[in-house]
């Protein structure tokens, strides 16, 4: 017989097996939370991944404007960069593609007396410019579309003036160079060659200000004021605020989502509480405290939430994996599962708190 | 066991449904509490278990005064001093017969394997006749109140605080609970049952009416 008050073991994690009994068994109010916990990291992975690959859809475009793109160039008569500096360039972090350009000078086809055409020298390193040799290959001129119909070539195997240059071959200059199929090129793996500008392209518009900084003394010319680093921050600037804006709206959306799931889970929550009026007056009768209900209330919650929230973000994972082509940085889904849990917890603790203050005699009393 | 002293209680402010009721119910006594319908019988047995606080008046339970203790305290001393049953005997119906009966059990932090084997003991001896993994809702009314009496029964509590046991019991079923009232009472506990029936109460060591 217990005859007297006895430390009661009010351990928390003491209720989690009820608590789970519990969820197991009212399993309309589990199973909304689940479809809940689901549809929150399912909603958020899925919409990042459509923004993720639309924001890389927008900074594509900017980026094949230029906003990428940092050309170095002689500002005095007489400046000259050794092309060496084409390679050094193209060795430093962030750097995707590097051209650098000789001095313009006109050329035309011997003998037939077309017009004069505009030629440079040209030396690269992964630039994003498609070369094609003719049936007589080797060291000469290479023309695009457009210069050879300009420089009215005569057959496979024209000759350039001045120099007597053989073209050799066809050329064409993709985003953001396609200017240059204006040009005849003549590229060039002479040391000796004389650039007069460079052209940089960063892999992201993070590296620019990096590379922007580092350019001149790459090219050998120190800090001199014989040469600039010219880059369209306009460009830069869109590139940023497209960036922000995406990045704000799917801040924005994930708060609704969550808001959203937390009041539903709230109200589903604060129902299951109310349709169990007698359990919880049973439960103060047989000696439940107020917190412990509270905590039981709670605990039911985080069951169908751990589950609901591993199922969708695994699923929203497996989706945006799907959309972008690669897994993501795991950290992101596992940040949106956390936050999906502690939000439907934290949502159940006020009808919890509600549920456990209610007065038992009402519902134990018979009327 | 139980000492109460001019308890006063109700539901609306200056509507009181007991009026400084006055009782006690020593160790090893029955007492029943009988009364017309409306007359605060229940409401007195849920004062009585600490369910709700009285408006004004004292209660000892155990010798413990229970005046000024917080609900924790208040619900520690219902799980360990205290057995509650029912008229209907609020079984959670989705649940065994064996997790119902061994509910109280969780809330005073016993271990389950523990209370599970003093569970089974006690529904053989009450004769509940069906498997502790059946759900309650498989069960008949009296069925129901036999593992709603194991319930109350199996933290071997001081008091055992019945509000109409056997009102919706036939009357072998009845006769069942009455005597495991009575035998409680008679191995050490104090014993209140709300009651409508005279001959019950006759049968009690002491009788309060309202």
């Amino acid at each position: 017989m217990r005859s007297g008050l006895q430390a009661v073991n009010r351990w928390w994690w003491r209720l989690a097996p009820e608590s789970a009994r519990i969820a197991s068994t009212t399993r309309v109010v589990s199973g909304l939370v689940l479809i809940l916990a689901m549809a929150v990291p399912a909603l958020v992975l899925g919409t990042a991944g459509s923004s993720v690959v639309s924001q890389a859809a927008i900074m594509g475009r900017i980026d094949d404007t230029g906003a990428t793109v940092m050309t170095l160039v002689g500002t005095e008569p007489g400046t000259v960069i050794p092309a060496a500096a084409v390679d050094r360039i193209a060795r430093m972090s962030g750097v995707q593609w590097v051209v650098g350009l000789g001095p313009v000078f006109d050329v035309r086809t011997r003998g037939t007396g077309g017009s004069p055409t505009p030629a440079r020298e040209y030396r690269a390193v992964r630039a994003p410019v498609r070369f094609g040799a003719a049936a007589q290959s080797g060291v000469g001129a290479y023309v695009s579309e457009a210069s050879a119909a300009r420089v009215g070539l005569a057959g496979a195997y024209s000759l350039l003036d001045p120099g007597a240059t053989p073209v050799v071959g066809w050329f064409e200059a993709d985003s953001p160079l396609t200017d240059l199929n204006s040009f005849v090129l003549i590229p060039s793996v002479d040391d000796s060659l004389l650039l007069d500008r460079i052209i940089v392209a960063a892999s992201d518009a993070g590296w620019v200000d990096a590379i922007t900084a580092n350019l001149k003394a790459m090219a050998g010319l120190g800090t001199s004021g014989s040469a600039t680093v010219e880059r369209s921050q306009s460009l830069l600037d869109a590139r940023e605020a497209v960036r922000d804006e995406v990045a704000r709206r799917d801040r924005q959306l994930v708060v609704v989502i969550l808001a959203a799931a937390t009041a539903l889970a709230c109200i589903v929550v604060f129902t299951g509480t109310v349709a169990s009026r007698r359990d919880f007056g049973r439960r103060r009768a047989l000696g439940a405290s107020q917190r412990q209900l509270t905590i039981l209330v709670v605990l039911t919650t985080l069951w169908p939430s751990l589950i609901g929230a591993a199922l969708g973000t695994a699923a929203g994972t497996a989706y945006l994996a799907s959309t972008l082509g690669y897994w993501p940085d795991m950290r992101f889904p596992v940040s949106v599962g956390v936050l999906t849990v502690i939000a439907l917890v934290c949502s159940s603790a006020l009808p919890a708190a509600v549920a456990a203050t209610r007065d038992p005699l009402r519902v134990l009393r018979v009327p | 066991m139980i000492e109460a002293t001019d308890l006063t209680f109700g539901y609306r402010r200056g509507q009181p449904v007991i009026k400084g009721w006055s009782g006690s119910v020593a160790a090893g006594e029955i007492a029943a509490i009988v009364g017309p319908s409306g007359s605060g019988k229940s409401t007195l047995l849920y004062v009585l278990g600490t369910l709700v606080k009285p408006w004004s008046g004292g209660l000892r339970l155990g010798g413990a005064s229970v005046d000024h203790m917080g609900d924790g305290a208040r619900s520690d001393l219902r799980s360990s001093l205290i057995g509650f049953v029912f008229q209907d005997a609020i079984l959670d119906p989705r649940r065994s017969i064996l997790d119902n009966v061994v509910e109280g059990s969780i809330y005073r932090g016993e271990s389950r394997r523990a209370a599970t084997d003093r569970a089974r003991l006690l529904l053989d001896k009450l004769d509940v006749g069906v498997e502790g993994k059946r759900r309650a809702n498989d069960l008949s009314g009296g069925q129901q109140q036999r593992v709603a009496l194991c319930r109350a029964l199996l933290g071997n509590p001081a008091i055992v605080l019945a509000d109409e046991p056997t009102g919706n019991l036939d009357r072998a079923n009845a006769a069942v609970v009455e005597a495991t009232l009575l035998e409680q009472a008679r191995a050490g506990s104090a014993v209140v049952i709300v009651t409508h029936d005279e001959a019950l109460a006759a049968r009690c060591d002491r009788v309060y009416r309202l």
